[in-house]
């Protein structure tokens, strides 16, 4: 096992001006299970390619360890790509289909025995070491595979987009086996999603990367609770935040035709870049149903409604101007899930009726602000 | 709004693939995710007729055809449209689309590969609960599985060809830009070429297409592919299908030597002397001996004009195969074409027609010699047999003949022998085929379709006889 380190590490694809990857520093603790999470093309494969050996380093170093790996071969770094389409042979055995690349790289037959019998133990394989994958359900071949990827003990697990292969049944069972592996296992991992549900599940810490520049690393609580910028805010938590720019006057946003009070803090670091507008953001779970006479909520046209039983979710647009703007021009304002329409979450006996308009509280401490010109968290 | 500018990044991404997915686990739906959609390469209306809203495992039997399939972690069966056979699998879709787009690409730089067909997606059962996407390529006719191949007692060199097709074919992938991610010999099908073997990709559901691969790439498509190569010969000696005298590891060893020496003369730079031109046509011959055309060549001096440092630009093989067609009108591979050349070149010489043009004499081998020829294939055999390479078994089981009884032997004599005599050989028979495909189920990893694939094909078409010509004379 071992630590793994990013040292200013920048990937420019030939051809391209725009790194992929830039300028990189990221440190994963020897065990940790660190997610790199972000959307499509944001360079986080090309991240966990440069740790395989598969990508070049245009600029900066990588370590397994205390060694510089930069120019390594990929099969020289004691790195296990995992669960790439593993495929069962039907004439061995589980205990040999688990063991033959130990074979391969010549250990004695006790030594395999042993590891295998370890992991057979940690995937609940024992009883099934003899026989042969004919024998077994889809689930326990499933396991097999994994079985074969952990014999090796490598110093790190690197995981691209495990599951998306995988049928839908297998990938929420698959996902709650590797995370349980991860930690019996103790491996420093690598794991590459574009789903932030996953990330948020799975990882000890989530790294969210957005064009080839990371944003953010943390905890998974962190990152939900505090976003550093209104991009981790937008992409992390399912329904996402609610975010829109509105004016400033007077410390207070002018959010529709209301005004929210916000903290003095966070008005206070806004610059004349900012063009006298702030980001303004909240979770759907963070809002309460207020009066109407309450001077510091917003009013929201209910478009639809949802009765989870557990939950009930609102979704609406912001009145603006005693109109309620169509949905088209709503989806200028505010980001959220269905349709762009503000969402809004309640305890489902107090769900209004569509076609109500009502009003919105929002705590300060639950209140996400950022500088429209950079993007940056303004409150603490 | 905040909102995320699109990037050109985004066109390289290789989680582009799982965008679809990202959606579903938020819950949002696309529109069409409950409608069935059919994205297709082919405008033959039986595709549309087929029973999507069942599992595939669960396909009625007189829609499949039995033919051996490789090992897959999902459900693949072989199914008659029209005409055609089509080779389905059924993966989610984001891997079906990218698997799809892949091979398209794949297919249009002319590489040795499956033909993509189409995607099936929306596709929901009788109660409305949604099934898994399904990727169709056409079946590549008269190509075999390895598994197939090895069912009928190869020799250490049967192995060794095998291989040599496998590196050949990494090699084109990798000069394209393709890496691969998952080679193996499950991965490939193998047709025969003449003496030789070619491999054709199937299944690129982990590879990407690249500007240019870096080292570290290709040397861990080349590394997996050793351990998987190792592990299905191991499989197959486990099982008792491989002779005694082949080491699985020296065979895995052989794919890198053979992978690095084609790299080598392929893309390596060579100097010389100002007064050793001649090594540039060395050069050249020797990587058309290889298989391959130079399109190109960068001749730059280097030390102070001391030395001449050269390095091709290499296209795909195929100077016979283009002469053949040119002359014939007959598409076959490689060495299949070489070989009808030279049985052309000793039609014109025994008939003294070295005057003649080229494209007359090969009119009058046409009718003379290579039609008759294929004429004699058993109907039965037909649909298994490719002609080319029946032509070619022929030829060579009449060198056989002759050496036998010291003369000459004509071409219809030693056609009705060959096909009383070797042709039944080539035949996969039943209990074979049957144990090929079990095995192949056996590693799927889908629930439900693990306990009932080994049955699925029981009651379907045996028309084709699940073979190949894998003659191993």
């Amino acid at each position: 096992m071992a630590s793994v380190k990013y040292d200013h590490c920048t990937r420019i694809y030939p051809g391209n001006t725009e790194p992929s990857v830039s300028d990189l520093n990221l440190s994963i603790k020897d065990g940790e299970f660190m997610v790199l999470v972000g959307p499509s093309g944001c360079g986080k494969s090309t991240t966990l390619r440069m740790l395989a050996g598969l990508e070049e380093v245009n600029k900066g170093r990588v370590f397994i360890g205390d060694k510089d790996v930069t120019t390594v071969q990929p099969k020289d770094r004691d790195i296990a790509m995992v669960f790439q389409n593993y495929a069962l042979y039907p004439h061995m055995t589980v205990a040999e289909n688990m063991g033959f690349a130990l074979k391969i790289a010549g250990e004695d037959k006790a030594t395999i025995r042993k590891k295998v019998e370890r992991a057979a133990e940690i995937l609940d394989l024992t009883p099934f070491l003899d026989r042969k994958p004919r024998a077994l359900s889809g689930g326990q071949r499933q396991r097999v595979a994994m079985g074969r990827a952990i014999v090796r003990q490598p110093k790190v697990f690197l995981m691209d987009e495990p599951l998306s292969n995988l049928d839908a049944k297998l990938r929420v069972q698959t996902r709650t086996q590797i995370a349980t592996l991860q930690r019996q296992l103790g491996v420093t991992t690598l794991y590459v999603t574009h789903d932030q549900t996953e990330a948020l599940t799975m990882g000890d810490r989530i790294a969210v990367i957005n064009l080839g520049v990371l944003q953010q690393v943390g905890a998974p609580t962190h990152l939900y609770e505090h976003p550093d910028n209104v991009f981790v805010a937008g992409f992390i938590g399912s329904p996402s935040m609610n975010l829109g720019t509105y004016p400033v006057e007077n410390g207070k946003a002018k959010i529709g035709t209301d005004s929210v009070t916000l903290p003095a803090d966070a008005v206070a670091k806004l610059k004349d870049a900012d063009k006298g507008r702030i980001i303004f953001g909240f979770r759907p779970e963070h809002a309460t149903l207020a009066s109407a006479s309450d001077p510091d909520a917003f009013s929201l046209y209910v478009r639809n409604t949802e009765d989870l039983g557990s939950d009930g979710y609102i979704y609406g647009d912001i009145v603006d101007n005693d109109a309620v703007k169509d949905s088209g021009t709503a989806t200028a304002a505010t980001m959220s899930d269905q349709n762009k329409m503000t969402t809004i979450r309640v305890n489902p006996s107090e769900l209004p009726n569509v076609g109500d308009t009502v009003k919105i509280h929002i705590e300060q401490e639950h209140m996400h602000l950022f500088s429209p010109a950079t993007g940056l968290r303004l409150n603490d | 709004m905040v909102s995320v500018s699109p990037d050109p990044r985004i066109a390289q991404a290789t989680s582009i693939k799982a965008e679809v997915d990202a959606e579903s686990n938020d819950q949002k739906k696309r529109p069409d995710d409950k409608q069935l959609h059919i994205t297709a390469a082919t405008t033959d209306p039986h595709l549309f007729t087929l029973p999507w809203d069942k599992p595939l495992s669960q396909w009625p039997g007189h829609l499949l055809v039995n033919l051996p399939r490789g090992i897959s972690r999902h459900i693949v069966r072989f199914v008659q449209v029209g005409h055609e056979i089509d080779a389905m699998k059924e993966i989610p879709r984001a891997a079906a689309e990218h698997e799809y787009e892949i091979l398209r690409q794949l297919q249009k730089l002319d590489i040795p590969c499956v033909a993509p067909i189409g995607v099936v997606t929306g596709r929901t059962d009788q109660y409305g609960s949604p099934l898994e996407a399904i990727l169709i390529t056409r079946h590549l006719q008269y190509s075999l599985p390895y598994r197939a191949l090895f069912a009928r007692n190869v020799q250490l060199e049967t192995a060794q060809k095998l291989i040599d097709a496998l590196a050949i074919l990494l090699v084109r992938l990798h000069l394209i830009g393709f890496y691969w991610g998952d080679v193996s010999l499950s991965n490939v099908l193998f047709r025969r070429d003449a003496d030789a073997f070619g491999a054709f990709l199937v299944d690129a559901e982990t590879g990407s297409i690249y500007p240019k691969l870096t080292d570290g790439q290709r040397n861990y498509d080349v590394d997996l592919a050793r351990t998987n190569i190792i592990g299905e010969l191991m499989d197959l000696s486990s099982g008792n299908l491989l002779p005694s005298n082949v080491d699985e590891v020296e065979i895995g060893n052989r794919l890198v030597e053979r992978y690095n020496m084609l790299w080598k003369t392929l893309t390596g730079v060579e100097r010389f002397k100002p007064n050793e031109m001649w090594r540039i046509e060395k050069r050249v011959s020797e990587l058309n001996k290889l298989g391959f055309d130079v399109s190109e060549m960068n001749v730059n001096t280097v030390d102070g004009g001391h030395q001449i440092a050269i390095r091709p630009m290499v296209v795909d093989a195929g100077y016979s195969r283009r002469k053949l067609l040119r002359l014939t009108g007959l598409d076959v591979q490689e060495n299949q074409a070489r070989r009808l050349l030279n049985d052309l070149e000793q039609f014109r010489a025994s008939t003294w027609r070295d005057a003649d043009d080229e494209e007359v004499v090969a009119t009058d081998w046409m009718r003379e010699v290579y039609e008759p020829t294929i004429r004699m294939i058993p109907p039965e055999y037909q649909s298994t047999v490719e002609p080319a390479q029946f032509f070619h078994d022929v030829l060579t089981h009449r060198w056989f003949m002759a050496e036998h009884v010291s003369h000459d032997v004509p071409m219809p004599v030693a056609t009705a022998d060959y096909v009383k005599n070797e042709l039944p050989k080539t035949k996969l028979d039943t209990k074979a085929l049957e144990d090929i495909n079990a095995e192949a189920d056996a590693g799927v990893m889908d629930d439900e379709s693990a306990d009932s694939g080994n049955s699925s094909t029981s009651d379907s078409k045996d028309a084709h006889q699940a073979d190949g010509e894998g003659n191993e004379s």
